[in-house]
């Protein structure tokens, strides 16, 4: 039966096709795995409290900890990163930076790259709330026209995304 | 000399994302073709190794045989996989609705593309539980032992739809494969 | 599976172990003057000590740092948003999670009264609030008149509506790039102040 053989002692065709499936998938630069590594010194920094330094040091203090959540629970685990896509229509520019909730409001995180009209990025975003902006050119914030406007405590404009479960 | 997966395994956790980081790329060639060849979509296997490598992260601890990590990162991303399969599409709303990733860093004749994607079409064509088996079984290389652990299946099951992949596989391919 | 925080424990590990093994956020001591940075972490983890997430803090205080705030600026509004997020947890429980409690925080500030999000909750026990409460935050941002924008959401709510109900109720009640009756902002200039600690600066 073709269950007990090995790859090399099947049809040929399909010892073609697993030759194939065999090799590597290239994803975009920061696709794939690098894309959710990203993301994971967030959620380190969330939960740091709950690591195993804080319930030795609980433990010693005499105080039960196990289970604690001292932080809110983040995502529950039923929720799913989704992959949601920036983009912005601007003829001009020579640059344009994504700057939000979602790194660290760092100019030098996310660049758009450039596309036919205008400037996209597409970043992994748990469900949640975020506020963002557009840097252009290194000298001017911009909203985003497709996204609600945010209330802005620094009197500049910044827009909201949602993102559903 | 590099740390061994077990070694690293203790250290992620311990909470070291170094470590974690460091095993998950030295895997990741299993991880990233298994969920794309599973998915059949580049931005589907994203979103589940997203989902995998979170689960992972935050469930280190459940890890209790380090020097198997590549088969735990495994059974989670199976089940991230199926999760993924039986919910069917996610909405993104309020972003512009996303189109399929750039194809930009790969390109492949025209011969090579055409044959990737008459596999990919067989592979559409089979069961869930026949592809799972299948990439697992002669992609992944694994064991049917490790693959009963990993899926919660049978051995004998396991068996009898890789057996049935691998002749459905082999009609759907016998066609283009003569005419090359 | 989340555990509900167990306060009395929780005081005694905070109030027993030094603030010292908190630290400081990398993040703030970046970018921040050290006055700023020390007083943004004290309210971190003040936060932390009464069970509320201490991220959505460190990204403000960051958002405002970006934006070129000046730190007086960027405390008071850290400060507000602990208040919020303090109003959002008495509203939702202790089973609120982070991203509801964040949406939470905005539909407070966006001037949502707090009894109107313990009845959201109430109509929705058993599933996540985010989009429904960011929604409400956007809607009244927006200018939707309050009663108009909380009868729209809590009538979807009493009615099972999914997140992206809501979401498209929000397209449908509110102009993209446009809030209340105005025309969008007009661009504004970046970065207006340098990012730099400096011992010399005035803190608050």
């Amino acid at each position: 039966m073709d269950a007990d053989r090995t790859s090399d002692e099947l049809d040929p065709v399909v010892q073609r096709a697993i030759a194939w499936l065999r090799e590597p998938v290239a994803f975009p630069e920061r696709g794939g795995v690098e894309a959710a590594l990203e993301r994971l010194p967030r959620l380190r920094r969330r939960h740091a409290v709950t690591g195993w330094p804080w319930l030795a040091a609980a433990a010693a203090l005499g105080v039960l900890a196990v289970g604690l959540a001292v932080d809110r629970p983040g995502a529950p685990d039923g929720d799913t990163v989704k992959r949601v896509r920036f983009a912005v229509d601007l003829a001009a520019g020579e640059q344009v930076a994504l700057i939000g909730d979602f790194n660290d409001w760092n100019p030098d995180a996310t660049p758009l790259r450039r596309e036919r009209g205008g400037w996209a990025a597409t970043l992994p975003l748990a469900p949640g709330r975020y506020r963002y902006a557009y840097v252009v050119d290194g000298r001017r914030l911009l909203a985003d026209p497709s996204e609600p406007l945010a209330d802005d405590e620094f009197g500049t404009p910044t827009s909201v995304i949602t993102v559903p479960n | 000399m590099s740390a061994s997966d077990a070694e690293l395994v203790r250290q992620a956790q311990a909470g070291d994302l170094a470590a974690f980081t460091s095993l998950v790329l030295r895997h990741r060639a299993s991880l990233e073709r298994y969920a794309t060849h599973l998915l059949g979509r580049r931005e589907e296997a994203e979103e589940a190794l997203q989902d995998t490598l979170l689960r992972a992260w935050r469930g280190m601890a459940r890890c209790s045989d380090p020097d198997r990590i590549r088969s735990w990162l495994l059974s989670i991303l199976v089940n991230r996989c199926r999760s993924r399969l039986a919910r069917g599409d996610r909405l993104v709303t309020g972003a512009e609705a996303l189109g399929p990733l750039d194809r930009a860093w790969q390109a492949p004749t025209d011969e090579q593309a055409a044959w990737q994607e008459e596999i990919n079409r067989a592979l559409a064509t089979l069961p869930v539980d026949q592809r799972e088996a299948f990439l697992l079984k002669h992609a992944e290389e694994l064991s049917y032992e490790e693959m009963a652990e990993l899926t919660g299946t049978s051995v004998p099951a396991l068996k009898m739809r890789v057996s049935r992949a691998c002749d459905r596989l082999r009609r759907e391919l016998e066609g283009v494969y003569r005419g090359r | 599976m989340r555990l509900p925080p167990v306060r009395l424990a929780l005081l005694l590990i905070h109030g027993l172990v030094p603030a010292a093994l908190h630290g400081q956020d990398p993040r703030l001591t970046a970018r921040l003057s050290a006055g700023t940075a020390q007083a943004v972490q004290a309210l971190a983890d003040s936060a932390r000590a009464g069970g509320l997430p201490h991220e959505p803090l460190i990204l403000k205080a960051l958002e405002g740092v970006s934006k070129g705030a000046d730190s007086a600026r960027i405390v008071t509004a850290v400060r507000a948003l602990v208040g919020r997020l303090q109003g959002a947890g008495q509203a939702l429980g202790p089973t609120a999670t982070e991203a509801e409690l964040v949406a939470g925080a905005a539909a407070l500030r966006a001037g949502a009264k707090p009894d109107r999000l313990a009845s959201l909750k109430s109509l929705r026990p058993r599933e996540q609030l985010t989009v429904p409460l960011s929604v409400l935050a956007d809607l009244l941002t927006a200018g939707i008149a309050p009663e108009r924008a909380w009868t729209s959401v809590r009538d979807m709510a009493s009615r099972g509506a999914a997140d992206a109900d809501y979401l498209a109720l929000r397209d449908r009640l509110v102009q993209p790039g446009a809030s209340g009756p105005s025309r969008p902002p007009p661009p504004a200039e970046y970065p207006p102040a340098p990012a730099r600690p400096n011992s010399n600066r005035q803190d608050p």
